[in-house]
């Protein structure tokens, strides 16, 4: 489809308007400029189809070219704006919620963990080199899938949603992360206490033991990235302060 | 470590670039603290500490899932400061020092994002007619101020961490005692972070078995 590569680069800078008000509908709206120029022979129907591809939405930035190209597929067959305006509604909740389990707590933890665990043994940087190029690779793929899934879908996108196998593939990936960081924590553990000693393997199981603690019983007062630096600070006043 | 001009170039378009990839631009992991602090290793010429240090500030930023309007971190720049802190020093005594340095930028960075986010409101705002009438040119325009804005933000905050960076290396050395403790604080709270974000994203129960499963295998693995 026309515009379809050009959209897709601009799915590569999705959420640079971002705001509390329309979340990523500015970058929604961009993005779907290139899609919607067929429509530019019929200027009225041209600028409502953009006012609308403009408006509040919000999903994963990795997903959200399925809903780009579904809206857009939607305006030029000439669907009622009430309906694509719907479509996009109703497709923020499964793509934000599926595009999250599947990189935010999917595909970044299992490949940080895989990382790290590699480190922590070889101690190479090559490894982040890896890393990233797998995990670019794998979003500009899913990326330019998206597209291709909402503009060969149109309206029709939530049973090719249903067939594709994402929901699946999320379980799968996050089993895998799981896995991916259980496993490198030990080895990073080592990593570090080989020259600090013994005081960094009972840190360890100490700060892990209060993290999973504080999940189990779902409540956050604080956050570890919060209390950390308060504790650092402290320790060292009370060092000075003896010293 | 020589504070040449071109290393300081370098770290401030890294540390902007890497701002720009929490959200803005590609989203491509630039911004996580491995791949930050190993760049800036580079950058410095002491690939140990990027990688040291990094490492552990991705075990903090583990736990945190950057959805929709919440407020999350930015680690981009912070691990610029908190490598070039810790570079070319023991890092057995430095760490702790570093990883501080870190998570408290990576939090100014994490405000400043939502500045600009309101900055980026008032700017659709002001076009919000045109916005309503399906005005392309409008739509474009504002999209590319909302990106100039965030080049503002990660440049800011790059200029501030590598400043704070320098300045710390001018900072004379903590014992090595004070050192080690701090080190070990860290890496405590690090693994807090860590597991509070693994078993939080366990929701189901098998995820919760490969958890489990990992921690056993990377356990043996530790001891063989």
């Amino acid at each position: 489809m026309r515009g379809a590569v050009r959209s897709f680069f601009r799915l590569l800078i999705f959420q640079a308007s971002w705001t509390y008000e329309r979340l990523q509908g500015i970058g929604m709206g961009y993005t779907s400029a290139p899609l919607l120029e067929p429509l530019k022979d019929d200027p009225e129907r041209y600028r409502a189809a953009v006012a609308r591809s403009a408006e509040y939405f919000n999903a994963n930035p990795y997903l959200a070219g399925i809903a780009v190209g579904a809206a857009a597929k939607g305006e030029l067959e000439g669907s009622p704006g009430a309906t694509v305006r719907r479509l996009r509604t109703a497709l923020c909740g499964p793509l934000g919620s599926l595009g999250d389990q599947l990189f935010w707590i999917g595909v970044v933890p299992a490949l940080t963990g895989a990382a790290l665990a590699l480190l922590a043994v070889k101690h190479n940087a090559w490894i982040v080199v890896g890393l990233v190029v797998v995990y670019n690779a794998i979003r500009l793929i899913t990326t330019w899938w998206g597209l291709m899934v909402g503009l060969g879908s149109g309206l029709a996108v939530g049973a090719a949603l249903a067939k594709s196998g994402l929901r699946a593939t999320a379980t799968r990936i996050g089993c895998a992360a799981g896995f991916a960081v259980g496993f490198a924590l030990p080895l990073v553990a080592q990593w570090y206490a080989h020259p600090l000693g013994p005081p960094v393997l009972m840190a360890g199981v100490a700060g892990g033991g209060l993290g999973t603690l504080a999940a189990l019983v779902q409540r956050r007062v604080f956050s570890a990235a919060t209390v950390t630096p308060v504790v650092l600070a402290a320790a060292l006043l009370l060092r000075w302060g003896f010293g | 470590m020589n504070a040449t001009v071109s290393v300081v170039v370098l770290l401030l378009v890294w540390g902007t670039f890497a701002g720009l990839d929490l959200a803005t631009l590609l989203q491509g992991l630039l911004t996580r603290p491995l791949v930050s602090g190993s760049v800036t290793g580079v950058i410095v010429g002491d690939v140990e500490a990027g990688l040291r240090i990094g490492a552990v500030l991705e075990l903090f930023a583990l736990d945190v899932v950057p959805v929709g309007g919440s407020r999350y971190p930015d680690y981009g720049a912070a691990t610029v400061a908190a490598v070039l802190s810790g570079a070319h020093t023991d890092w057995i005594e430095s760490l702790g020092l570093s990883v501080g340095i870190g998570l408290v930028l990576a939090r100014l960075g994490g405000d400043m994002v939502v500045v600009l986010r309101r900055i980026n409101a008032r700017t659709v705002g002001a076009k919000a007619d045109l916005l309503a009438q399906g005005d392309a040119r409008a739509v474009a325009e504002v999209h590319w101020a909302g990106f100039r804005h965030d080049i503002v933000r990660s440049a800011l905050l790059a200029v501030l961490a590598v400043a704070v960076g320098f300045a710390v290396r001018a900072l004379p050395a903590l014992d090595p005692g004070t050192g080690r403790l701090l080190g070990v604080i860290a890496l405590g709270g690090a693994f807090w972070a860590v597991m509070h974000g693994a078993v939080a994203s366990a929701r189901h129960e098998r995820r919760w078995r490969w958890l489990v499963g990992g921690l056993a295998v990377g356990l043996v693995a530790a001891l063989v």
